[in-house]
């Protein structure tokens, strides 16, 4: 039993119960294979780098799964298939896994994640309550928002000087010409 | 002449800078091809992958560096050729 991991990108005007009907019938084969689903990360719409199919936007989907080679390649075919599915990737994560444990770190991993957000959303209550701690809460807030809008990437490019750390001589001068454009 | 000597030297002093592997300073930072905002700060506006002596990464990070941009490619989060934001 292997670990992978395949993200596929699926139409933007694809409605969200087909959407989900198709995740359903990935899981039916899934196990019908004999494999375990472990996650299904919805990563919403997003920017496409370039266009595929004429189209400029898609629904990013990943799927962490352990199975077989054949569960593979039934899968790819059903997403060439599939001309609502504008492109897929598989990826090898681990050679051998064991699936309980698999399992129990991935909800490990969700309770940890529910907790942080827990413990973020008691903080910003705090901090708009007294609204002294403003500079802390700016921005954490503005990070959030970045990592969202992360395909408008202009935000990015005007933070880049800042995190760069080292100033790489090809880099800096890329950065002011990007800027000049703006 | 032995002052001019001194003086290209100084000045070569200027332009090495030593650069240090981002990741081999930074141990928590890990290579992963869905984080293209980290990968982005690897690849020129024309989404070439900045080569080693610019960027100063070490042999190994720029390695696995490398392979995950070229994931990244093919799953569209980075582009082959042209920018992010205006194509």
């Amino acid at each position: 039993m292997r670990r992978y991991e395949t993200i596929f990108i699926t139409d933007s005007d694809l409605q969200d119960d087909e959407r989900n009907s198709l995740t359903e019938r990935l899981n039916e084969l899934i196990s019908k294979q004999k494999g375990t689903l472990l996650k299904i990360d919805d990563w919403g719409q997003k920017r496409l780098a370039y266009e595929i199919k004429k189209k400029q936007r898609g629904h990013y989907i990943r799927l962490d799964y352990c199975g077989t080679g054949p569960l593979v390649d039934e899968m790819e075919r059903l997403f060439r298939i599939d001309d609502k599915i504008l492109k897929y990737m598989t990826v090898l994560l681990e050679e051998t896994i064991d699936v309980e444990a698999a399992k129990e770190e991935i909800a490990r991993e969700e309770a940890e994640k529910e907790q942080a957000l827990k413990e973020k959303a008691e903080a910003n209550q705090e901090t708009s309550g007294t609204s002294t701690n403003d500079s802390e809460s700016g921005p954490a807030k503005a990070e959030e928002t970045s990592s969202e809008k992360e395909s408008t990437a202009d935000p990015d490019t005007s933070d880049a000087p800042k995190t760069a750390s080292e100033p790489e001589d090809a880099s800096v001068t890329e950065q002011e010409s990007s800027e000049k454009e703006q | 002449m032995a002052a001019y000597r001194t003086k290209n030297t100084k000045d070569k002093r200027v332009y090495h800078r030593r650069k240090v592997c981002r990741f081999c300073a930074d141990a928590s930072l890990v290579i992963n091809y869905k984080d293209s905002k980290m990968l982005k700060y690897f690849i020129t506006e024309r989404g070439k992958i900045i080569p080693r002596r610019i960027s100063g990464t070490c042999a190994k990070h720029q390695r696995i560096l490398t392979h995950a941009i070229k994931r990244a490619r093919t799953i569209a989060l980075l582009p082959f050729v042209g920018t992010l934001d205006t194509s």
